[in-house]
């Protein structure tokens, strides 16, 4: 299915807006404003792709890069919510809201909660839906003895399924050519009964084309896919954590930069000029600022607010 | 007297970590580390920095993310006559590879009829306060201290935490070393020269006359503070660390005990199912007629570590949890 001319246009707003709302979240962490950001600059072209490629019934299991970039592009979570939630103002991308597109919460395990992203297309499929999941997941949980259980079941039963390894060269501080000997993580697939497709993370159509082509073979019961979304991580893996690259290396891997490929790309197609990109621009860094604004004044305005009582915390144990 | 090398001097507890990996690689020809971000990074929270450069890739291991892998290999390796340090970065890992823990580290020995030594040493971070929500603030000793076959002892101190490596790493048994996250920056006395503290043997770390507080890991230190406080309503309170919780040294708590009268075990994992259960177990079957009151419990909430800092404090028990509990206990006024 190809995408329109607006929703071209939506796609680039997307795209520029969550990268302007994660580098002001980053910047924000390294200014001591905020603290312990996993920063996803780098990573939006991945999340909005897919967020495109995918139904709203569509369950989606994001990734602690991606998911605010894939939550902004499904729809309901705007680059304001985005912001706020970093000040605890707002309900973070992890959460699901009433209505809203199906998606689950990172959990704080890489690679764990593969299988359970398993368990959900099989319950779909089990209950007479033609939905699809999509789990997230990075190169190094790649390497959990969980994914390896997952993607076996799933390719055992065909179940309607795409798992999206965000390759990003590295897990922390290890580089992914010293954490496999294999050549790519999509020669996997081979071994799961599935294709495997290595597509540029950095280029948000084709990573909408690969995902629009995996979710169609799911939905069609021809069962599940593993494609492998490389990319480059421009920032440290956390806020706090020193990248043990050099400053060279930490700038080449800023070259591959997903919006402004995709702004060539509507630029050459004339579906965008400078003036127009110019104006969805002025109208994103507005919205951040505002939202900036707000959370930062809250934030000095009262000391850290509990979300709830510690009995409330305590009661949500169980059902 | 301590000799000129063994002056102590001041060491932080991170740093203790990592003079006491050195030491043993250094003393252990067969030692190779293997761990996630040990490397160049030096791992996730330093404790690793220059022993690669020091000792080179052969004998550390910058591994995959792959926790089973890990434990695994350890198990394998050991049995073959290396002596593994294997890092798992936090305790709440331990899902990842508890298999490999609880049904080959712990057993392999026992059902190879003792011709199995399995010299594993498991260097794992743990506790709250830190603000790393649910799945990166557990203490879990009580699941492996529940497991026969394994050693699991818990530094609270810069000194402890490199002598109980360096005990672990002797000791031919698996022994896993619990460290606590919030306590990477505290300052301590540690000895510069090579020495274990013996597994085994708890340390009373403030002797008092009237009652007992029994506790381990950041919980000594919370329990000293009360104890200060409590000193104010006239209670002379003994603190034990008991520093190895498998095996358990009975015989100081008890022989405390008889002495005070009253006792509290104390700790930060959930008070539900916690270890403390089993020391005021072994308490009133040994020293029954020598207490004065039930044996006090302070643990957490039976409720995962919340997330927002402002819920955590709340959850995470302290100084003023342990006062409050032996107020009530004591039925002291105000
Ligand atoms: C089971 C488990 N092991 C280790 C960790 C510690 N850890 C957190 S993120 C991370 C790196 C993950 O790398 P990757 O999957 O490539 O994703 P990236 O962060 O690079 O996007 C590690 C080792 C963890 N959270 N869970």
């Amino acid at each position: 299915m190809a995408l329109n001319e607006e929703q071209l246009i939506a796609m680039y707003r997307a795209l520029a807006g969550s990268r302007s709302a994660e580098h002001e979240i980053t910047e924000l962490n390294k200014q001591g404003v905020l603290s312990g950001h996993h920063s996803g600059l780098g990573h939006e072209a991945i999340g909005v792709g897919v967020g495109f490629a995918v139904r709203p019934d569509d369950c989606v299991q994001m990734s602690h890069r991606s998911g605010m970039m894939l939550a902004h592009a499904r729809g309901g979570y705007s680059l304001s919510d985005a912001v706020l939630s970093q000040f605890g103002q707002a309900p973070s991308h992890y959460a699901q809201t009433e209505g809203g597109p199906r998606t689950c919460s990172i959990v704080g395990l890489v690679g764990t909660w593969v299988p359970m992203s398993v368990g959900i297309a099989m319950a779909d499929r089990f209950r007479g839906k033609d939905t699809v999941t999509v789990t997230f997941f990075g190169d190094g949980a790649a390497n959990e003895g969980a994914v390896h259980e997952a993607m076996n079941l799933a390719g055992t039963r065909r179940l309607p399924i795409v798992f999206v390894i965000e390759n990003n060269g590295f897990a922390v501080s290890m580089p992914t050519s010293e954490a496999t000997a294999a050549e790519d993580f999509a020669s996997r697939a081979a071994g799961y009964g599935m294709p495997g497709v290595t597509v540029d993370g950095h280029d948000a159509l084709a990573v909408y084309e690969v995902a629009t082509q995996a979710l169609a073979r799911a939905r069609a019961g021809r069962g599940p896919t593993l494609v492998e979304a490389v990319i480059t991580r421009w920032e440290p893996h956390a806020q706090g954590i020193a990248d043990l690259r050099s400053a060279e290396e930490m700038a080449e891997a800023r070259i591959r930069d997903g919006a402004q490929i995709l702004r060539a790309a509507l630029i050459e197609r004339g579906l965008l000029d400078e003036a127009a990109a110019a104006a969805i621009q002025a109208q994103i860094d507005e919205e951040i600022r505002a939202a900036c604004e707000q959370g930062q004044s809250t934030k000095h305005a009262s000391a850290e607010p509990a979300p709830m009582t510690p009995e409330a915390a305590a009661a949500l144990t169980y059902a | 007297m301590a000799d000129q090398n063994n002056k102590p001097r001041q060491l932080t507890y991170v740093m203790a970590i990592n003079e006491a990996i050195r030491t043993v690689m250094q003393e252990q020809p067969n030692a190779f580390a293997a761990g996630e971000d040990i490397g160049g990074a030096g791992g996730v929270y330093g404790y690793y920095n220059g022993i690669q450069e020091q000792f080179g890739t052969d004998r550390v291991y910058d591994t995959p993310i792959s926790e089973k892998g890990i434990v695994g290999l350890g198990v394998g390796a050991a049995a073959t006559g290396c002596r593994p340090i294997l890092d798992l970065m936090f305790i709440d890992f331990m899902g990842e590879c508890m298999d490999e823990v609880a049904n080959q580290l712990a057993k392999m020995r026992y059902m190879f009829g003792g011709s199995a030594t399995l010299p594993v040493t498991l260097l794992t971070m743990a506790g709250a306060g830190a603000s790393l929500a649910a799945q990166h603030s557990q203490s879990l000793e009580a699941w492996l201290c529940h497991l026969p076959g394994l050693k699991v002892v818990m530094a609270a101190t810069p000194a402890d935490a490199k002598g109980l490596i360096i005990a672990a790493a002797r000791d031919d048994n698996p022994v896993i070393v619990i460290m606590m996250k919030t306590l990477l920056a505290l300052n301590g006395e540690v000895p510069e020269d090579s020495y274990a503290t013996p597994i085994g043997k708890a340390n009373i770390v403030r002797p008092g006359e009237n009652y007992t507080i029994v506790t381990w890991g950041r919980m000594v230190h919370e329990a000293i503070t009360a104890a200060e406080q409590l000193a104010r309503s006239g209670l002379d309170a003994e603190v034990i660390d008991a520093r190895s919780l498998q095996p358990f040294d009975t015989e100081t708590v008890i022989a405390s005990v008889r002495k005070t009268h009253r006792a509290m075990v104390a700790h930060e994992a959930v008070r539900y199912g916690g270890l403390g259960g089993e020391v005021a177990a072994q308490i009133q079957e040994l020293a029954f007629d020598d207490l004065d009151a039930p044996v006090a419990r302070v643990g957490a909430p039976f409720a995962p570590v919340p997330f927002s800092p402002v819920l955590e404090s709340a959850y995470v028990p302290n100084a003023e949890t342990i006062v409050a509990e032996v107020r009530s206990q004591l039925r002291i006024e105000g």
